[in-house]
């Protein structure tokens, strides 16, 4: 039997872990929540430890953290309506700038894979986007006031110049650049409930999403020109629902992330577990199927929140929770 | 002439028997005209404070954009605020004003206000339209 085994407790926040993030090369672990404060973890010997604390950049819980492509930047969001950047300078952080322009709580903050384009989403129902300029200024480049309730997730999408945000309105909405502004461009319907995260596969050709109504779901693109013949409007791509995993949880789903080493899919749930799926070796693209491959009960003694796979290590898992703790975490297959 | 009679009886009988149901009508058309009246004045009212309250805020970005674009236009490092100020006023240039049930008007306001918020970033300033109407941010038909 496939299982998970517990490889650290990292101990030391004071309040609800938020968000657990690792840096591009898997060596770091951001972790943050609402103690106001980033924790970085790094490995010394076999044992991972606290390597910095960056304190006093936010007056409220910092909901969550982002590295960027080149690892030398970390971004925080924060409740108190702002965004710092924290740049790491021969081991040290320090925090270069700090953004304002969302009216209330930001909810999360993503780089696109070239490093140029930061995206932050809020509250207050819109998704910025801001440009960084050669002297390390970051200017607003859009708002997007596209969703109609509070967005809580952004992410880029792994190779093209493509923006997803999931939100309280139930839907999951892609934004693409046209004519010197950003459109939505695709609208994600599928949800009955909260979407709170989505992760693309290491394609990009597919999304995971993961809601408040207790499911997974799979959507699968599809090009103009598709084979199958789905439909598609001009030159954009439809994006269908494929998959639904679901009486597999027991309460609301935080975090989902698609690993891009192993295919793995992880889950962090209300119910205190963390589950792991993965697709059957024999699926139909159009009609995939996913199987739990184990479920780790009590693996933190409070909602899990975030979930985030090691980029390098293929089956290195990390977890934060509202238990304060973060865990160290290895898949052992059967 | 007998059967005249009775039909003259019969007449009088009826207008009591359905002196009920006359007045119940009688009265409903009074209502109903007096509810026609104040309900077209509470609309006019009400069209009224929500379309210049709209009017006001599409007045004060137009006018307040079209002065910042003149004073950035020559400005070097401001280009990407001065299209984005371009954009703003091409936006209500072409909003379709004389059709309040129109959803574009509503989704191209929301979008001159996103833009507005840009603005207000990139230039780090504090330009806000205060409505003292409230309900003009959110409407519906």
């Amino acid at each position: 039997m496939a299982k998970l085994q517990e490889l650290m407790k990292l101990s030391g926040h004071q309040d609800r872990v938020w968000c657990v993030a690792w840096n591009p090369t898997g060596t770091l672990l951001a972790s943050c929540g609402g103690d106001k404060i980033i924790r970085i973890w790094g490995k010394e010997g076999d044992k991972w430890v606290c390597k910095s604390i960056l304190a006093e950049g936010h007056q409220r819980t910092i909901r969550s953290v982002g590295w960027s492509p080149c690892g030398n930047y970390l971004a925080s969001a924060s409740f108190d309506a702002t965004t710092n950047i924290w740049s790491r300078k021969e081991g040290e952080f320090e925090c270069i700038a700090s953004l304002e322009g969302h009216e209330n709580e930001v909810k999360a903050v993503s780089w696109a894979p070239t490093g140029l384009l930061l995206a932050t989403c809020s509250r207050d129902k819109s998704v910025w986007i801001w440009e960084v300029t050669e002297d390390e200024e970051y200017e607003c480049a859009s708002v997007i006031s596209s969703h109609t309730q509070d967005v809580k997730y952004a992410v880029w999408h792994p190779t093209r110049e493509m923006l997803a945000s999931c939100s309280y309105d139930n839907t999951i909405k892609l934004f693409k650049e046209e004519i010197d502004d950003w459109t939505c461009c695709n609208t994600l319907e599928s949800h009955t409930s909260t979407v709170w995260k989505i992760s693309f596969d290491q394609t990009g050709h597919r999304i995971v999403s993961c809601s408040d109504d207790k499911t997974l779901k799979i959507w699968q693109e599809y090009l103009p020109g598709n084979p199958e013949g789905i439909d598609t409007i001009g030159k954009e791509s439809a994006w269908k629902c494929v998959c639904t995993l679901s009486g597999y949880h027991n309460r609301v789903i935080y975090d989902v992330d698609w690993s891009h080493s192993n295919g793995l899919i992880v889950s962090a749930c209300g119910d205190e577990c963390i589950r792991v799926f993965r697709e059957e070796e024999i699926s139909d693209k159009n009609q995939p199927s996913f199987s739990l491959v184990c479920t780790q009960n009590r693996a933190h003694s409070q909602d899990v929140n975030s979930v985030a796979w090691n980029p390098k290590e293929p089956g290195l898992l990390a977890s934060g929770s509202d238990d304060g703790d973060v865990k160290l975490w290895e898949v052992v297959l059967d | 002439m007998q059967v005249f009679r009775m039909a003259e009886k019969d007449d009088i009988f009826h207008d009591i028997v359905m002196s009920e149901e006359r007045f119940h009508q009688e009265g409903f058309s009074a209502g109903l005209n007096v509810g026609r009246q104040t309900g077209s004045q509470e609309g006019w009212k009400l069209g009224w404070q929500q379309g210049s309250a709209i009017g006001s805020e599409i007045g004060f970005y137009s006018g307040f954009c079209g002065i910042l674009l003149e004073k950035l236009k020559d400005v070097d490092n401001k280009q990407r605020v001065c299209k984005v100020l371009q954009g703003i006023l091409a936006t209500l240039d072409d909003l379709p004003l004389t059709d309040p049930t129109n959803q574009e008007l509503f989704d191209k306001l929301e979008m001159v206000r996103a833009k507005v918020k840009q603005v207000n970033s990139l230039l780090s300033i504090n330009l806000e339209f205060h409505s003292k109407k409230q309900g003009a941010k959110e409407m519906s038909f």
